[in-house]
């Protein structure tokens, strides 16, 4: 039997014609590719912390299997992995036939029939994946989406090579003696077509050779031109952003050039459109001129014009590219609206932050001073006075402090547990009585603690948000000043902002500050701590409460720390309480508004995003929205009442339930 | 375009517990924070929005002890160019007219087309510095100023009067202005901005640099002396109404009658 391969060139004249359009293709990728690495170099270099291989395995659940794109949307990764593979495995065809023929032969025999094989399921895989996407994206519309120029071309190219491919194939089979049919079944699938067209199959396939061709090679240059550059983009912003983003002391920062870190310029090209993070993001939902999405796709353009290639120009061109500015690029001051939710950022499938992005030109905005929101710019003065963002009020906050009855640092007294009872439950009446339900919890498991009674400062969690480092770094100084001096090292906090801040930002500093005498913080958070005593016993509920409750996770306990469970054991731990899960809930919680300093932000929206939670809470007939944190509470009480369920629906803090059942 | 703003620091007296010293002529500050005046600041925005729109240079100046240079430094931040600290034992104690008399000797060294000044300050309240500084320094003037433009050599702007009523006028540059707040959105400055400025130079100037000896400014120098200061009488407690809606209401309205409001 003749040995089975095939004739590479077959019925193509001009091959050196082909050859030099290749090589002109492959320069114009080349160039193109070098452009946007170069774009990324001029980012500061990173101070990532993380091991290389949970990087790298990372990139290969997230980068080769998918993994994320499945999160919330099963089809979509199936979709991507089919148009994925399918790519991957026709290329590395492509790459195994110019070795066969330019190379070492090696195509023969059963190799043949098995790379023929191969091939034809990847090129048919290829067919359904972008067959879906379009079906998705333009007739049944899945999901919102933005769509561009760019994303409709990208499908019909890939769509169009597999397409001309497999005609090839077939036209090549019906000229020939087919040998052997069973190992091309798709190709065998359109020669039997396209058995049926009028003349010449050589003629057909001369034309069709030549277009598949032209598609080929002009996607070849496409790539970096497009938003396909994410198939090298992503996997590498994969593999950085998978180690930890360092904290940068105002020092550190001084000597920086650039206006984002390298990682983060990495990110922008990584960004597919696919706007997964826009469809979770509470700030949009609530109609507010946020989208996480065109954030990163704003400062991509402004870092292309900054870096690109009109820095190269001499004279007026390149000035007034190099003068421009962060701040000078975003439009409405959308970075003021994140609330650090974390929502963008646990849904991106390739590990963007749109959510450290807007942090860092809040940075920048910051350093300017011009764009900052007049009320946060009045609420940081205040901060930097009164070491609270309310008004003064010290004397008043103090007199409430020592009214609660428990032991008071500052008043010399002396405990093992430091409850950091925060700002706002000093300060505003519902969360106030949140405090005294906690410390009724503590008093009742016999836990031996005290507050920091007059001494207690503000945590300055949402300065840090807001991108005021400079004062954070003072806040941050001063109450390490105050834990050494009181030897506070154990706290626990009804703040889910105060206990994240203290537990993430606050080391990182004491170490590159050297903070004389700081101590080591252990922070707990209520929920966790509630769950502990009720793990060793000291708790017994003695009432039921008889009723249905859902809870509400707050982003800073949730997604941002990962204390899922802790609030639920509790919750059905509780005599007569009856837990059900909202829609939205745990890692896709829906943010209530409060966080990234979004309590000193009046929205101009005509929904706010603490009602649409309240609505999905009524939606699932509960009598208590439970919740954990004071911003949460805040904002979830008011919009109880603003949305009419304030006679139906009940908003209590986790520990006000378990105070009750005592 | 260059212009001089003058600044002050004085105590953040928004929700402070005032407490009138032993001399009975001053309030305790151990406890108070300090800031710039917030008319000072209003004034400081607009005159670098000037420059950043017209170029030139911005001067900011202050009279007070060595604390005084933090504001200087929020100034720098801000984007004044110069910082001048007229700092001597020699100026303690003095009244509006002896501080616009040490300015004004200052300024007359000094190239400048406009003075700014905020319209009073968060401490002493009397206004009178600005104007005084005209005076001294022989050019118009114009107070409580909420809007500002300058067209060559002058200046057209628009002053708060009485009742919600605004006067427009023009003056002739140089000339003084004092700013009222809401003028603009003053910048916010951050710690970073502030450290940024660190290292500049600031003027540091005594009596003696400006010509003046220690019977001229301070205590000495003024025309008004403080004899004693008092607390405003406590307002007195208003009453709570408390129960529902429909009881609140009802005793609200028996008040009301009881007044004879309800005709
Ligand atoms: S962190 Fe939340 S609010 Fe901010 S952009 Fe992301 S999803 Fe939107
Ligand atoms: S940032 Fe991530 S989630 Fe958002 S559009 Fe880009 S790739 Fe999608």
């Amino acid at each position: 039997m003749e040995r089975a391969t095939r004739e590479v060139f077959w019925n193509v004249s001009l091959v050196w014609f082909f050859y030099t359009l290749s090589a002109l293709a492959i320069g114009a990728f080349v160039l193109g590719a070098y452009r946007i690495v170069s774009i990324w170099r001029r980012g500061w270099k990173d101070s990532r912390r993380g091991k290389p291989s949970a990087s790298l395995s990372r990139t290969v659940a997230d980068g080769l299997l998918n993994r994320k794109i499945f999160r919330n949307d099963r089809i979509a990764g199936l979709m991507h992995l089919c148009i994925m593979w399918g790519f991957i495995v026709l290329f590395v065809g492509t790459v195994l036939l110019t070795i066969h023929h330019d190379v070492a032969p090696f195509l023969f025999g059963t190799t043949f029939l098995v790379y023929s094989l191969v091939l034809d399921i990847a090129g048919l895989v290829l067919i359904v994946g972008v067959t879906t996407a379009l079906v998705r994206r333009y007739v049944i519309k899945a999901r919102p989406m933005n769509n561009l120029f760019d994303d409709g071309v990208v499908l019909v190219a890939l769509l169009g090579i597999a397409v001309t491919g497999f005609a090839l194939e077939g036209l090549r089979l019906t000229a020939l003696e087919p040998f052997q049919d069973d190992w091309s079944p798709v190709g065998t699938a359109f020669a039997a077509i396209l058995d049926g067209l009028p003349g010449q199959p050589q003629a057909w396939h001369g034309v069709i050779w030549w277009t598949h061709a032209a598609v080929s090679l002009g996607l070849v240059i496409y790539i970096p031109l497009s938003k396909l550059f994410h198939m090298f983009a992503a996997p590498t912003n994969i593999y950085l952003a998978a180690a930890e983003a360092a904290t940068l002391t105002l020092e550190e920062r001084e000597k920086l050039v650039g206006d984002f870190e390298r990682t983060q310029m990495v990110s922008f090209d990584a960004c597919t459109k696919c706007n997964r993070c826009e469809n979770v993001c509470p700030s949009f939902a609530a109609g507010e001129p946020l989208s996480p999405r065109g954030f990163v796709l704003n400062v991509k353009a402004f870092a292309r014009r900054k870096y690109g290639i009109e820095t190269r120009l001499p004279g007026k061109a390149r000035e007034s590219v190099t003068a421009l500015q962060v701040g000078d690029m975003i439009e409405e001051d959308a970075a003021w609206w994140c609330t650090t939710c974390r929502a963008c950022v646990e849904e991106c499938p390739v590990s963007i932050s749109p959510m450290d992005v807007i942090r860092e030109t809040r940075v920048a905005q910051m350093a300017d001073g011009r764009k900052v929101p007049p009320t946060v710019r009045d609420m940081l003065r205040t901060m930097s006075k009164h070491n609270n963002p309310w008004e003064a009020g010290g004397s008043k906050r103090s007199r409430w402090r020592q009214e609660l009855g428990a032991k008071d640092l500052s008043a010399g007294d002396e405990a093992e547990v430091c409850y950091w009872i925060s700002c706002i439950a000093s300060d505003d009446l519902r969360n106030q009585e949140v405090a005294r339900a906690f410390i009724q919890v503590l008093s009742h498991a016999g836990v031996d603690f005290a507050h920091l009674g007059k001494e207690e400062g503000c945590c300055g969690e949402f300065v840090k948000r807001l991108g005021e480092d400079g004062l954070f770094e003072a806040i941050v100084e001063n109450n390490y000043a105050t834990f050494a001096a009181y030897g506070v090292s154990d706290l626990v906090t009804t703040s889910p902002h105060c206990f994240h801040t203290m537990r993430r930002d606050y080391p990182a500093l004491r170490e590159k500050l050297n903070i004389d005498g700081a101590p080591q913080l252990h922070v707990r958070h209520h929920t966790a701590a509630i769950a502990d005593l009720l793990e060793s016993g000291k708790l017994t509920f003695t009432r039921r409460l008889d009723s249905r409750v859902t809870f509400h996770d707050p982003c800073y306990i949730g997604r941002h720390n990962g204390l899922y469970e802790q609030p639920r054991r509790v919750l059905r731990a509780l005599p007569g309480v009856e837990l059900v899960e909202m829609p939205r809930s745990r890692e896709n919680s829906f943010c209530c508004g409060g966080g990234g300093g979004r309590m000193w932000l009046e929205s101009t929206a005509d929904q706010r995003m603490a009602e649409i939670r309240v609505r999905e809470a009524a939606a699932v007939k509960v009598d208590v929205l439970v919740t954990a944190c004071p911003f949460c509470m805040s904002n979830l009480h008011d919009a109880a009442k603003t949305a009419g369920y304030a006679e139906v629906m009940e908003v209590r803090d986790i520990a006000e339930l378990v105070a009750e059942a005592l | 375009m260059d212009i001089i703003v003058c600044v002050k620091r004085v105590p953040d007296l928004a929700e402070a517990d005032i407490v009138i010293d032993r001399s009975q002529r001053d309030i305790e500050k151990d406890d108070l924070v300090f800031d710039i005046n917030e008319w000072d600041n209003y004034a400081l925005e607009e005159a670098v929005l000037l420059k950043e729109k017209l170029g030139g240079t911005v001067t900011t100046i202050t009279l007070g002890d060595e604390d005084a240079e933090e504001v200087l430094r929020r100034a720098l931040a801000v984007g004044a160019d110069n910082a001048v600290h007229l700092d001597d034992a020699a100026f303690a104690g003095g009244d509006a007219y002896a501080t616009a008399k040490a300015l004004a000797a200052a300024i007359r060294e000094m190239p400048y087309d406009l003075v700014l000044a905020g319209a009073q300050a968060g401490d002493d309240g009397y206004g009178q510095v600005g104007a005084t500084l005209a005076e001294l320094l022989g050019i118009p003037h114009a107070t409580l100023v909420t809007s500002l433009e300058v067209d060559g050599k002058i200046a057209r702007v628009r002053r708060e009067l009485e009742a919600g009523l605004e006067e427009v006028m023009e003056l002739g540059l140089p000339a003084v202005l004092t700013i009222q707040t809401g003028i603009n959105e003053p910048r916010y400055v951050s710690i970073a901005g502030i450290r940024r400025v660190a290292r500049r130079e600031i003027d540091v100037r005594k009596a003696s640099d400006l010509g003046l000896s220690a019977a001229e400014v301070g205590a000495a120098g003024s025309k008004t002396e403080i004899e004693k200061l008092s607390l405003p009488p406590a307002a007195q407690k208003g009453d709570i109404l408390e129960g529902s809606t429909a009881v609140v209401a009802e005793k609200l309205a028996a008040i009301f009658a009881s007044k004879g409001w309800l005709g």
